[in-house]
């Protein structure tokens, strides 16, 4: 099912930060992971990752350091920082919040529908 | 690969900053090549492998736009207003002081503005690479003014002096010295503390003690700081500091009589020696029981308070116009020492943060002590209001240490190392790795 690009938009850096709240990655390996664990369902253009990397490194959630690997590759590794993890708890709260809200709504107005009350 | 050439191109022309065009050149290629692999194990031709890559990296312009957003150089607007605002009450100050240097006084702080906007735009971040040959350069040129005649005459000409003044930014490149490696042997931290002392040494010998006793105030609470943020070496330092400001006033309290009996009038409320070394406290003490909310002091302000030029230029402001004025005068500073400190606070990287930092403890040190000294609650030393009531080299050394901030803040969201160093038509170093 394709998403609406609005709705991926505001929820980017949540993803991005949940999942290098495990482990260590680099841009590629961060748009494979994202693909695989949502079941393509975020289906964003992988370079509009690095807007989003580099404002988060901007903000301090987020560091850099660059690892040679073989055959004279270089990849970028981002590592979420203690700022960062306290960012994510916020965001994590307020998509709670806000999800919990939406699911009620939907689910009062259709509960509502079909007992006939509106 | 010339259709990915071809694509980072594009991404990085819509980049304005140079600087950050290497890094990610190097991130986005290391990206596309990765696809462009998988694609080829999965038995796409290399061509259409890089097709299909560049459409799932997706339009440049879009991400070159959206990168340019995240990578602009930064101005500080509310700093820069503030310092234009300290700037216009000195310049007034000197109108109003009518004291006939108020022409000599404008320039300054036009010059002074020029130098702190020029410095804005140079990063300043090569000082890490530079920073003992610059170190050392400035502690000699400093030895040099306060001991040759031609210093002085000089100083008498352009009433620019450099040891009282330009002394005062020895903090801000230290930094760098401090930043030159991530761990220090302990021969190094020894070195360090040898060249951190000389330039405080060098102001006592040259009976500066202001300097002195300023540069170890702002080393302490430099130190101090960066230690919380975890830097060992400051963490070694901020001790060696103490003792070093310790030593400076016990040297200067057995060499001077006079800073002796400054003390004791300090101690005593100008009652130890109230018609010589005590006068000017007993003066300020008197003004400030009698000083009006708007409004001249009843009974004239004293001779030493009315010009407005002079250290004094609070207890001018006291004594000729009341304690409101003087209210707004000491709000205009708090919001500039505010607007350096956050503004330092937003930088990253821990240099930067360093450089930034000690600029604006220095610049603050230098305004909390003529405060304290215009309230009696300082023994008197010879620190000026900076840029309203400071004399020619403490006004361009004022904003040349606002000028730092500025300059730290524009690129904080820049990587500090990447990039040529461009100079007389060289290129001096690349640095194309992060660590």
């Amino acid at each position: 099912m394709k998403i609406n690009k609005e709705l991926v938009k505001g929820s980017t850096s949540i993803l991005i930060l949940s999942l290098l709240e495990r482990e260590d990655m680099y841009g590629y390996q961060l748009a494979q992971r994202l693909a695989l664990l949502s079941g393509s369902v975020f289906e964003l253009k992988e370079g509009t990752l690095y807007p989003m990397l580099h404002g988060l490194e901007n903000e301090g959630a987020v560091e850099a350091y660059w690892v040679d690997g073989e055959a004279g590759r270089r990849r970028r590794y981002y590592r979420i920082t203690p700022a960062g993890r306290t960012l994510l708890a916020e965001k994590k709260k307020e998509w709670q919040v806000y999800s919990g809200a939406v699911n009620k709504v939907i689910g009062f107005s259709k509960g509502a529908l079909c007992n006939g009350q509106y | 690969m010339d259709n990915t050439e071809k694509y980072l191109d594009e991404v990085c022309s819509c980049i304005r900053s140079r600087s950050v065009h290497s890094n990610i050149r190097d991130e986005l290629l290391s990206h596309i090549t990765e696809i462009i692999e998988n694609g080829i194990e999965s038995g796409l031709s290399p061509e259409e492998a890089e097709r299909q890559a560049l459409v799932r990296m997706g339009d440049p312009r879009e991400i070159g736009l959206k990168l340019d957003q995240k990578h602009r150089p930064r101005t500080e607007w509310p700093l820069l207003a503030a310092a234009a605002v300290i700037a216009v009450i000195g310049i007034a100050a000197s109108i109003v002081a009518n004291d006939g240097v108020y022409l000599a006084k404008t320039g300054f702080i036009l010059t002074g503005l020029v130098l702190m906007v020029g410095i804005m735009f140079v990063n300043l971040m090569w000082l890490r690479r530079f920073a003992l040959p610059v170190y050392l350069i400035f502690s000699a040129v400093a030895v040099i003014f306060d001991y040759h005649w031609w210093a002085w005459s000089a100083r008498a000409m352009f009433g620019v002096a450099f040891m009282p003044g330009f002394i005062q930014l020895t903090p801000v490149l230290f930094m760098g010295l401090l930043f030159r490696r991530e761990r220090f042997t302990a021969l190094q931290t020894a070195g360090l503390c040898v060249l951190m002392a000389l330039p405080t040494v060098n102001a006592c010998l040259g009976g500066i003690m202001s300097s002195a006793v300023l540069i170890g105030l702002s080393y302490i609470f430099i130190f101090a700081v960066l230690s919380v943020k975890g830097n060992k070496t400051a963490r070694v330092l901020l001790p060696v500091s103490v003792c070093l400001l310790g030593l400076q006033v016990t040297c200067a309290y057995m060499i001077s009589p006079h800073i002796q009996d400054r003390i004791s009038a300090f101690l005593t409320g100008g009652q130890s020696d109230p018609r010589a070394a005590g006068w000017l406290t007993a003066q300020l003490t008197a003004l400030i029981k009698n000083a009006r909310l708007i409004g001249p002091v009843s009974g004239g302000v004293p001779e030493m308070f009315s010009n407005l030029m002079s250290e004094y230029v609070l207890a001018g402001v006291l004594g000729r116009y009341g304690w409101l004025p003087t209210a707004v005068l000491l709000l205009t500073v708090a919001v500039l020492l505010w607007r350096l400190f956050a503004a330092a606070a937003k930088v990253k990287d821990p240099c930067g943060f360093a450089l930034a930092f000690s600029a604006s403890a220095v610049l603050a040190m230098k305004f909390i002590i003529n405060i304290l000294i215009n309230f009696n609650l300082f023994p008197v030393v010879g620190i000026g209001l900076p840029i309203v009531g400071g004399g020619g080299s403490d006004c361009i050394v004022s904003f040349i240490l606002i000028g730092t901030v500025l300059s730290v803040c524009r690129r904080r969201d820049l990587p500090p190392d990447s990039g040529p160093v461009r100079a007389l038509g060289m290129t001096f170093w690349r640095k194309t790795a992060d660590k």
